[in-house]
Formats: C-alpha cells, structure tokens, sequence
C-alpha cells in the first residue's frame, strides 16, 4: 500500500505542474544565482591577483617593506556562491602604518573599500543559502500546505483511509513521494549550476575540494528542505482548510527567515551588550598614554640616578656613546630593558582589552547564534557560510593573521633594525645586508572542510532534529486526524 | 452593486482566519523591520559621530539617512568617509564599531518586506478569488442576478485592496509614529512627503500582485493550479529577472573594474613624480595635472557605469518589483542615482579645495583649515525626472493591464 500512495502523490505532482514548476524553479534560479556569483567572484579575484602581483613587486626585499610598509591580501572565497556571509565587510588586507620601527609594526586591518556592485547592494545576493531558503522554502510551502487539507476538501482522505492502509504509512508515504520529486529537481538545478562552474571551458572551478565542499552544501540544503517538508506536513494536519495552512506556513517562514534570525541579534544585543569600537580604542589609547607617561618618569628617574649621565648634553651623549663610553653604554643598555620592559607591559595591557573585548564578542555572539537556532533557516545559512568560507570562521582567521603578520614583522624586520641600532638604514648601503633578505609573505591557508563541520556539528544535528521532530508531528498529528 | 460585492469581500475577509493571520503577520514584520532597522540606523548614528570631520578637516561625510530605515538601498556606500588629499580621494569604509553577527543575517528593511513578504500575501488575496466560489458554486448565483461581470470584478480588487490596503497603511503609519518619537530619527517635512510617496508605491506594487492574483484565478480551473502558476512569476518577477537584467546589462556594457580605475591614477602618479624629478619641476603642477587626470578618467568611468546602469534598469523594468525597487530607493535617497549624484559632489568638492590644498602642502602649512563638505540630496523633481516618474507609470500601466487581462479572462470564463 505504501507504493500505491507513493505512486499516486509522484503521479498528482506531476500532472498537476508542481514538479515542473520546481523542476523550472531550480534550473533557472540556481545556475543563475551560481553565475551571478561566479561574475562577482571572478571580478573580485581579478582585483585580488593584481593587487598580490603589484605587491609582490614592489616589495621584494625586508627593506621594500620597510620603506613602503607590508600588506598580506585575503583572496575573496571561491565558494561565495555558497552562501556570501560576511565577506562584503571583510577587511581585504592587513597592512603596517606608517614605518615600522624598532618597537615593532602596527598592523591593521585596511577598511579602504569601493563598492564595484551595488546592484547586488540593492537586490541581494543570490546565494544558495538565499536561494533554498527563500525560493525553494516558498516552494515546499506549495508542495506541502494541501497535502492533508486538499485531500480532505476534496473528499479523497476518506476514500484512502477506507482501505486497508494504516495512517503512519499513508502519511510517510506522502513525504516519501514529495520529498523525492522536491529532491530531483534540486539536485538537477544544483547539477545544472555545478556543471556551469566545473565543466572546463564552461566554468573557472575544479579540483576535488570544492566538488566536495558542494556535495556537502547540496546534503546540508536536502536536509533543510526535509525538515521544512515535515513542517508544511504538520501545519496541513493541523489545520482544516487549504488556505489556512498555507498563510499559517507563510507566517512561519517569515517568522523563521525574517524575524528570528535578526531578533535573536537584537535580543543578544540587549542580554550581552559589547562594547563599541570607538570605547575599546578610547581605552586603549588611555593605557598607550598612561604607560607611556610611565616609562617618560621611569626615564627620567634612571637618568637623574645614574652617575656622569645627569649632567650630560645630549651632543655630550652621542659623543660619549660613540666613543663608547661604558657608563653610557650600561646606561644604554638599562635604558633599553626599560623601554623592552614597558613594550611588553604595553602590549600585554593592550592584549588584555582586545581579549576582553574580542571575549564579550564572542558572547554576545553565541547567545545570538544559539537563539537564531530555534529558526531552520539560521541553521542552514550557518553551515552554509562555514563551508563556503565566508563566516566567523573566516573572521577569525583573519584576526589571527593579523597577529601573525605583526609578529613576522617584529621577528624579521623590526629586531633587524634594532640590531643595527643608530646606524642609518637608509643613508648607508653597507649595513644593508639584513634588508636585502626576501620579503616575508603571510600564506592564506584555507580552513580544511573537516575543521568547518566540526564548527557547525551543532547546526547540522539541529536541522535533522526538526527534521525527525516535525515529522513526527505531523505523524501524530495525521493519527488524529478527522477525515471526513 | 460593485460596492455591494467590495462590501461582500471586506466582510468575508474580516471574518476568516486567514485575514486575521495576514494582520498579524503584517504587524509583527512591519514592526520588527522597522524596529531592527531603527537600531541598526541608530548604530550607524553613533559611528557617524564617531568619524564626524572637525571643522577645517577635507573630508567629505553625508550623515545616514533617516528614511534608509524604509529603504537601506545603497546607504552604507554612501555614508564611507571620502577623505581629500593633494594625490586624490581615499574612500574609508568609515567605524566599524559592531560585532560581525550584526551584518551576518540581513536585515529586512521596509522595501524588502513590501516586495519579497507583502506581495506574496497579496497574491494570496487574489490566488482563489473566482477559482474558489466557481468551486463552491457561488460564481454562478452571483452571476445570476443582474450585475455585469466588470463589475464583479471591480468589486472584488476593491474589496480584497481594501482589506490588505487598510491595515497595511495602519501598521505602517502607525511604527512610523513610534520611529518619529526619537529625537535622533528626525523626518523633514520633505521627508514626510517622500514617506507618503513610498506609501503610495507601495499600494501601487501591492494593487498589480492582487490584479495578477485575480488573473491566474480567472485563467485556472483550481485553487491549486493557480498558487503553483503565481509563484513561479512571483519567483520570476521578484528575483529571477532583476538579476538576469543585470547579467545581460554587463555583457553589452564594460566598464572597468575600480581597481583598474586606482592602476590608473597610480600610472600618473608614477609619470608626474618621474617628470617632476627629470625636469626638476613645478611640483603644483604635476599635482593639478594629476587632479585633473584623475577627474577624466572618473567621468569616463562613470558615464560607462551610468551607461550599464540605464540598460541594466530597462532589462529589469520587464518586472514590476525592479521598478518598485528603483522607484522607492531614489525617492528615499538611496538608490544607485543618488549614490552617482554624491561621488560627483564629492569630486567637484575636490576640485574647488584642490588648488588651495596643493599651495598649503608646497608651503608647509600643517593645520590648514578648509571649507566642509555640504550635501544636499537631489529634489523629488529631479529624482522624478531621472526614472522615478516612468517607474511609477509603469508600476500603474502593469496594475491596469493585469487588471484589463483578467477582466478579458473574465469575461470569457465558464462559470459551471
């Protein structure tokens, strides 16, 4: 019995133009959203190779560096037509300002951005994500809401259950045969919209990795789609006319799609509130200038306490330093582990706020993530940014770059010209040697996909949860289902 | 009697489930779009305030835009700092003061809700209105008393554009009047014009969904046939068009990439510091003539990009809710032809500090003070002039041509 209802739901779809519809729907929308984002992609990566390829020539040397200062590029995600995420307000480098010294290199994100697209500013981005959770969610919403009710209107439940046929299977039976042909016709646009990526000559993708990454991204959005279908199921059981199921399942969706995933931001926003940029700055500058004032007395102290160096000129100084005078070396010297001492205790206080800010963050965050997840569509638009490589992930790897940049800086270019103290990098070409050694380079090393499952494990197990969840309460549901 | 069957509809309407859904789903969307657009233009506020310019300062900075909480558009670009320098414009994307989660799920501003939400609710009111009482036999009593079929069909658009229509514009009016009670959210009186206006679009866009609804309900023979047909051109006009458009549009237009447009000025950057070193030049000149370089090749970048824009925009035209999209975002001040009109003010702020600017580096002047950028957005005239008027035409051409095609369907529908 259970094929005979399977059949005759795969048979209905068809002849009623829903599985074309799909069928049409997925066909268009994915490989066009696919190529409008392989567009943007392709223009941005274009950006990216010429900036890298300029960079890479004018800074060859540790001394290029020093006189131009350094820049490590992130190239734009080649999976963005997975989901766009956050990549539009990723900085696109991490550049030094102004020189970089003997006390170390400022690295800072580059906020210098043009938009090239603004009509993907004005009509959005057509990413999967966007894709299956806007349009193909509408969908399952047309192929689920008379699934129950329409059979009840027109009188056909009751002739179905008059058979031997026990509800638990006429109901999997129904979801069997919706979710299969909803299944084709996604993976038929989701094949169509690859095929135009990867084919060579047709597409600029390839490699196994990013087939992989997709195959993931088609399994997540089947998933999605699965619990959705259960969810139209159950608001059709649970509910008496047609109508009424579907405005009921379009108020869900908007609940789940529009309200949610924002509200639950505003509501962390007001639970976990985080500190502003401009606060954290302001702090920051107040324990640059407190520390600074600290080591100016602590300065002064050792001058007015080291003997012979009180009185000195600073031309008696220089000279005394150049003769090599040991006081004023040991001077030197103590002067130097003071000015070492309160770099560290600087950058130890700054660490500190940044911990303390980047911690409030990441609360503030998770509490936002964690109350998104009561929505399917943030579970899906979760994972989906994760393994296109456009999320927090990413984020954080940038902000870990950054660090990294400053230390490369620090390690090979500032301690170099420490080294060479008050010799003059640039007037004497003997002393040199140390800036003559290649550039160094930041590598952009991707997340492994196995690293960014494991990020959004959670997400993946919610959505087959209320996949199981809806389903069975639509099973319930139906079980109590007056028929007639 | 077409008042009589309006009167019909809104009762029908008030005393079904689904009107009372639909009510409270407008409600919670339109407040908490406006809600959540308010915070985030209060966020944007306070980083305003943050990069401010200091008087003297040569940045050009156009404070966010309190309508953007209806339209968002193309707000976020045009509120970067444009910071002036003797070599040229550095864009800034300005404070980035929030944590990411804030930009990670998009924020459905008023526009987005009336064109994705709204008029899928509209095609709702109008998906069964005739397929449904053929269906329940009502049709054929209804036509048996002595009203024409035009007016049947006038009195039920009347009926359910009534029903959506009023507690849309209560909704709307109504969070409009809880936004307007923060200081820091002040509407001109311009602004409150520009506010009906969009009002006004947006019944139009909602009016051409119920036509199109009462249509494909006239041109099936079931409820059901008719949702699947309406929201494949519900998919088609809302998303697949306007981004088709724009895909054509650049296969015919190119324009070159602003990176191009930045190797450019580097190019002459290059070539007036290597003259200016062979000849020992007059550096004032070498840098008026990268100015004006500079102006040249961003009016040739421009008249390409306006170029891709206009083909762009009457591709997209084939669908409704591209023209409400333009429409609303020009009339609020957020739309691609105000974004151009800003970054052509900001140059021609450029050109007339330029030359004082270039004189105070050459003299050494360090804190020298210079006038500030003054914006004033472009008059609902022009905006009209520009494309607003046409797409508000085309919005009531569509309106009537559904409306004209469903009375044709109409007329030749078989009623048992």
């Amino acid at each position: 019995m259970f094929r005979i209802i399977c059949r005759k739901e795969l048979l209905e779809n068809i002849r009623n133009y829903r599985f074309l519809l799909a069928l049409v729907i997925c066909l268009v929308a994915i490989p066009l959203g696919f190529t409008v984002s392989q567009k943007d992609y392709a223009d941005r990566r274009q950006v990216y190779d010429d900036t890298v390829r300029d960079y890479s020539e004018s800074h060859k040397t540790v001394g290029d560096i020093m006189q131009q200062g350094g820049a490590a590029f992130r190239p734009p995600s080649v999976l963005g037509f997975l989901s766009g995420g956050v990549e539009s307000i990723l900085p696109s480098s991490v550049e030094t300002l102004g020189y970089i010294t003997a006390s170390g290199a400022n690295v800072e994100f580059n906020n210098t951005r043009k938009i090239d697209n603004p009509f993907m500013a004005l009509f959005g981005r057509l990413d999967l994500a966007f894709i299956v959770s806007t349009v193909l969610a509408v969908l399952v919403m047309i192929f689920t809401f008379n699934a129950i009710t329409g059979e009840k209107e027109r009188r056909t439940l009751s002739q179905i259950m008059a058979n031997p046929v026990s509800r638990p299977v006429a109901i999997t039976a129904k979801m069997a045969a919706g979710m299969t042909l909803l299944a084709a016709a996604f993976l038929t646009g989701m094949l169509a919209g690859t095929l135009l990526l990867v084919v060579p000559g047709l597409g600029p993708f390839s490699g196994t990795k990013i087939i992989t990454t997709l195959v993931v991204g088609a399994g997540v959005s089947l998933l999605f789609l699965f619990a959705l279908y259960n969810f139209g199921l159950l608001v059709s059981s649970l509910t008496r006319s047609s109508v009424t199921a579907m405005v009921t399942l379009l108020s869900f969706w908007v609940a789940m799609a529009m309200i949610l995933p924002k509200g639950s931001v505003v509501v962390a926003k007001i639970l976990l509130p985080a500190k502003s940029q401009s606060v954290v700055d302001l702090e920051k500058n107040q324990v640059r200038y407190q520390i600074s004032n600290e080591l100016g007395a602590a300065i002064v102290y050792l001058t007015e306490t080291t003997p012979g160096i009180k009185n000195m000129t600073t031309e008696e100084f220089f000279k005394a330093l150049k003769a090599k005078n040991p006081a004023v070396e040991a001077f030197e010297k103590k002067q130097g582990e003071l000015q070492d001492e309160f770099k560290a205790k600087t950058e130890a206080a700054l660490e500190r706020i940044d911990a303390e800010f980047d911690l409030h963050k990441a609360r503030e965050a998770a509490l936002a993530l964690n109350l998104a997840r009561i929505s399917p569509v943030s579970c899906l638009v979760n994972i989906l940014t994760e393994l296109a490589g456009t999320g927090f992930m990413e984020e954080a790897k940038w902000r870990e770059t950054r660090t990294r940049f400053k230390q490369i800086l620090d390690r090979e270019i500032a301690s170099k010209q420490h080294e060479l103290g008050f010799k003059d990098m640039w007037m004497s070409s003997s002393d040199r040697f140390n800036a003559k050694a290649p550039a160094p380079t930041v590598p952009a090393e991707p997340v492994p996909l196995e690293r960014r499952l494991a990020a959004v494990w959670v997400d993946l197990v919610l959505l087959a949860i209320y996949g199981l969840v809806f389903f069975a309460g639509a099973y319930v549901s139906f079980l109590r289902y007056d028929v007639r | 009697m077409t008042w009589t069957i309006a009167r019909k509809e809104i009762v029908s309407n008030l005393l079904s489930y689904k009107f009372f859904i639909v009510l409270l789903l407008m409600v919670l969307l339109v407040a908490t779009s406006l809600f959540i657009m308010h915070r985030d233009f209060e966020q944007r506020m306070a980083d305003y305030q943050v990069i401010r310019p200091k008087p003297g300062e040569p940045i050009a900075l156009v404070a966010p835009n309190p309508l953007s909480i209806f339209a968002k558009g193309l707000d976020d670009a045009m509120t970067r700092s444009f910071e002036v320098g003797v070599i040229g414009i550095t864009v800034r994307a300005g404070q980035a003061s929030g944590n990411i989660i804030y930009s990670f799920f998009p924020s459905p501003d008023f526009l987005y809700v009336v064109r994705v939400v709204l008029s899928l609710v509209a095609l709702l009111f109008g998906f069964d209105q005739v397929s449904r009482e053929r269906e329940q036999g009502t049709l054929k009593l209804l036509l048996g008393s002595s009203v024409s079929r035009a007016k049947v069909l006038l009195g039920k658009w009347v009926g359910n554009f009534l029903s959506l229509a009023t507690p849309f514009l209560l909704v709307t009016l109504l969070g409009t009047a809880f936004l307007s009670l923060d200081p820091d959210v002040h509407f001109a009186a311009g602004q409150i014009g520009r506010l009906a206006l969009i009002l006004g679009l947006s019944l139009l866009y909602l009016g051409f969904f119920l036509s199109l609804g009462i249509l494909v309900s006239t041109l099936t023979k079931r409820a059901a046939t008719s949702v699947v047909v309406l929201l494949f051109l519900w998919a088609l006009f809302v998303f697949v068009i306007p981004n088709v458009g724009t895909l054509v549009a650049r296969q015919f237009v190119a324009v070159p990439s602003v990176r191009a447009l930045s190797e450019k000025h580097e190019q002459a950057w290059t070539r007036e510091v290597l003259l200016g070193i062979s000849k020992g030049g007059n550096w004032p000149e070498h840098m008026r003539t990268l100015s004006a370089e500079d102006d040249r090749e961003e009016q040739d970048y421009r008249l390409k990009f306006e170029r891709l824009v206009r083909l762009s925009r009457d591709i997209n035209r084939v669908s409704p809710a591209a023209s409400f999209l333009d429409a609303v975002s020009e009339v609020v001040g957020t739309g691609i032809g105000e974004e151009s009109r800003l970054k052509a003010e900001v140059v021609r702020y450029k050109d007339s500090i330029i030359d004082r600017m270039i004189a105070d580096v050459e003299a050494g002047k360090r804190d020298a003070q210079y006038p500030a950028f003054a914006y004033q957005p472009r008059p609902l005239a022009e905006i009209f002039a520009s494309g607003a008027l046409f797409d508000t035409a085309w919005l009531a051409f569509f309106n009537i041509l559904a409306f004209a095609l469903a009375y044709v369907a109409f007329v030749r529908y078989d009623v048992r």
